[in-house]
C-alpha cells in the first residue's frame, strides 16, 4: 500500500524536526513589539484628536510607552516585563537580528556592566560585546549545589585614563545565591591577597536560574565563594591556576551565517563554508556552529583580509577569503601557466571569493613542491597581494 | 508540517503562525477554530517561503545547490532508502499536491477538514489526492 509508505517517509521527515526548546524569549519579544506598535497608533490618534479639538496651540506628545493614561495595565507591564528587559537590550544591540537559533535567550538579556550583555540560552550560558562577538559555554547544575561555574571571558574595566582586560568567571546559580567574592589562596605578585568582592549576580530576583560573574585573577589558586542569604557562605568553588594560565577563549560571532560554498570532507561528509557577520566582528566556520570550528579569520573591529585555506586532501584545495574594497577580480595563477578564476559573491556588505583547485597539494614558497599562487588584482590590473599553494 | 511542505525553516514558520493566532485569538468566535486557523497559516507561511527560495536559488545558483547538497547528505545517513526515494518523489509533486498528501496522509485530516484548512473544494482535494497517489506510483515503480 503506497498510502503506508506514504506514511511512513512523511513520519520519518517529520521526526527528524526537533523543535527548539527555547522559542519563548523570541516569542515575546516579537510580541511586545507588536503590541507597542499597537499602542503607538492608539497613541498617535489619541494626539491627533486632542490637538484637534484644543483651541490653544498647546502641543500636546504622547509617548507609545510610559503613559498611563492610555490604558497600559499594571498586569500587562508585569507580564512584558522580561521580554522587554530583552528587547530592550537587543535594540540597542545586544543581540544581532540572525542570532543564531541556539543562542536564543530563554531568559532576561541583561547587561553585564562592561559593554557586554548576557543571557541564559537553556543549558547554555552567552555573552556577548556590544560590538559584536561573543561566546556561548555549557552550564550543569549538580543536584545539591547551588552554583557552576562555566568558563572565563574577557572582561573590561574602564579606568580614569586606561581601559583594560582582565578575565572574568561566569556561570550559573541558583536562587538561593545571593553575591559572590573571590578569595586568593596565595598572594599575588603584587603582594595581594584575602578576599575580593567584584563578583555580581546579574539576573534580577525571581528567576530561577541567575547568572554571576567575577573578575578573576591570571595563573593564581583562588576560590569562588557564593553568597546566601545573611551573608553566609553556602558554596564554594576552587579555581586552580592551571585554569586561567591558558587565558580566555576569544569572542566569536553568533549568528548564523551565510553559506558561501559546500566542500566533501575527508570522512565523506559535506561541510559548508558559512561567512558570519555579528557586528564589527567577521569570520568563517567550516562545518556549522559549534565552538573550534571557526576557521578564521576573524576580525575585531573590521575585517580581517587574510585569506583562509581548507585542505581536503586526498581532495581538493580550497583558498577563501573576503575581498578588500580594492580589489577586483582573484586568480589562481598554476607554474605551468594555467588560470583559474575565483569566484565572488557578496555576502552583505562584503565580498567574499572562493576557488577550488583539484589535484593540488599545499606548498612553500620557494620550494620545488610548490604549485602555484592566487593572486588579487585591482581595476587597473595591478597585482595587490598574492598567496602560495 | 512546515518542514514537509518544503520550508526550509519550519521552526521560524511555526513561530510566525503561533504570533499570527495570538494577534487573531480576541476575533476568533470559536476557540475550536484555533487549530485550523493555525494549520492553515503554517500552510500558507510555508508556501510563501517555499516561493521565495525558489526566486532566490534563481537569482542565485551557488546557494541552490548548497542547500541540496547538504540536505541529501543529511538525510542519506538518516533515512533508508524507500524513504528517501518518497521524499524525493514527494518533493518533486506540484505544491498542491503535496499539501494535500501531507494533511491527509500525515496530519490525517478528512477531505473536508484538508479542503478548509487549503482553502479549496472537496472535490479538488479528492482529485489531488488521486494524482499524486498516481504521480508517486509511477515515479516508485520505474525507479523499481
Amino acid at each position: 500500500m503506497i498510502e503506508n509508505r506514504i506514511r511512513e517517509a512523511l513520519d520519518a521527515e517529520a521526526s527528524r524536526v526537533v523543535p527548539h526548546g527555547h522559542a519563548r524569549a523570541e516569542n515575546a519579544r516579537r510580541l511586545g513589539r507588536a503590541r507597542r506598535r499597537r499602542r503607538f497608533g492608539i497613541s498617535l490618534v489619541s494626539v491627533v484628536a486632542v490637538a484637534t479639538a484644543a483651541s490653544a496651540g498647546a502641543l500636546l506628545v504622547q509617548l507609545p510607552d510610559g503613559s498611563p493614561g492610555l490604558g497600559r495595565g499594571r498586569d500587562n507591564h508585569d507580564a512584558a516585563r522580561d521580554a522587554e528587559t530583552g528587547s530592550a537590550l537587543a535594540r540597542k544591540g545586544a543581540l544581532p537580528r540572525d542570532l543564531d537559533p541556539r543562542y536564543r535567550p530563554t531568559g532576561p538579556v541583561v547587561d553585564a556592566g562592561d559593554g557586554s550583555s548576557t543571557w541564559l540560552a537553556g543549558q547554555q550560558v552567552c555573552w556577548r560585546l556590544s560590538k559584536g562577538g561573543g561566546d556561548c559555554l555549557p552550564w550543569r547544575l549538580t543536584p545539591g549545589r547551588h552554583a557552576a561555574v562555566a568558563g572565563l571571558r574577557p572582561h573590561v574595566t574602564q579606568g580614569v585614563k586606561v581601559t583594560r582586560i582582565q578575565t572574568a568567571a561566569f556561570g550559573v546559580a541558583d536562587d538561593r545565591v545571593k553575591g559572590v567574592r573571590l578569595e586568593l589562596a596565595s598572594k599575588t605578585f603584587e603582594g595581594r591577597a584575602g578576599t575580593f568582592e567584584g563578583g555580581r549576580v546579574l539576573t534580577e530576583t525571581g528567576s530561577r536560574r541567575r547568572v554571576w560573574q567575577i573578575p578573576v585573577f591570571r595563573q593564581q589558586d583562588q576560590n569562588i565563594v557564593f553568597i546566601g542569604d545573611g551573608g553566609r557562605e553556602i558554596q564554594r568553588i576552587s579555581l586552580p591556576a592551571s585554569k586561567t594560565k591558558t587565558g580566555v577563549p576569544p569572542a566569536r560571532p553568533l549568528t548564523t551565517g551565510t553559506p558561501v560554498f559546500t566542500f566533501p570532507t575527508r570522512d565523506g561528509r559535506t561541510a559548508t563554508l558559512r561567512l558570519h557577520q555579528d557586528g564589527t566582528m567577521v569570520g568563517f566556520s567550516s562545518t556549522g556552529f559549534g565552538r573550534g570550528d571557526t576557521t578564521g579569520p576573524v576580525g575585531r573591529g573590521g575585517p580581517n583580509y587574510a585569506p583562509g585555506m581548507i585542505d581536503t586532501r586526498p581532495g581538493p584545495l580550497w583558498w577563501y577569503g573576503l575581498l578588500p574594497p580594492e580589489t577586483t577580480r582573484v586568480v589562481a595563477e598554476f607554474r605551468d601557466g594555467r588560470k583559474l578564476p575565483a569566484t565572488i559573491v557578496r555576502v552583505g556588505r562584503y565580498r567574499v571569493f572562493f576557488v577550488r583547485l583539484d589535484g593540488v597539494r599545499p606548498g612553500l614558497p620557494n620550494r620545488q613542491n610548490y604549485t602555484g599562487n592566487v593572486v588579487q588584482y585591482g581595476a587597473q590590473g595591478e597585482r595587490l597581494g598574492s598567496w602560495t599553494f | 508540517l512546515a518542514r514537509l511542505l518544503g520550508a526550509d525553516d519550519p521552526e521560524d514558520v511555526t513561530q510566525d503562525a503561533f504570533v499570527r493566532l495570538h494577534r487573531r485569538l480576541p476575533s476568533l468566535r470559536n476557540p475550536d477554530a484555533a487549530l485550523p486557523y493555525l494549520r492553515a497559516t503554517v500552510c500558507n507561511l510555508s508556501r510563501k517561503r517555499v516561493r521565495h527560495l525558489r526566486m532566490a536559488r534563481k537569482r542565485h545558483p551557488h546557494l541552490a545547490t548548497e542547500h541540496t547538497e547538504a540536505a541529501s547528505a543529511e538525510a542519506a545517513l538518516v533515512h533508508k532508502e524507500s524513504v528517501r526515494e518518497l521524499l524525493a518523489a514527494l518533493a518533486e509533486l506540484p505544491r498542491r499536491q503535496r499539501e494535500v498528501v501531507v494533511l491527509r496522509y500525515w496530519a490525517d485530516l478528512s477531505e473536508r477538514e484538508t479542503a478548509e484548512t487549503l482553502g479549496i473544494a472537496v472535490g479538488t482535494v479528492k482529485s489531488h489526492t488521486a494524482r499524486a497517489i498516481a504521480a508517486l506510483t509511477t515515479v516508485l515503480e520505474e525507479k523499481q
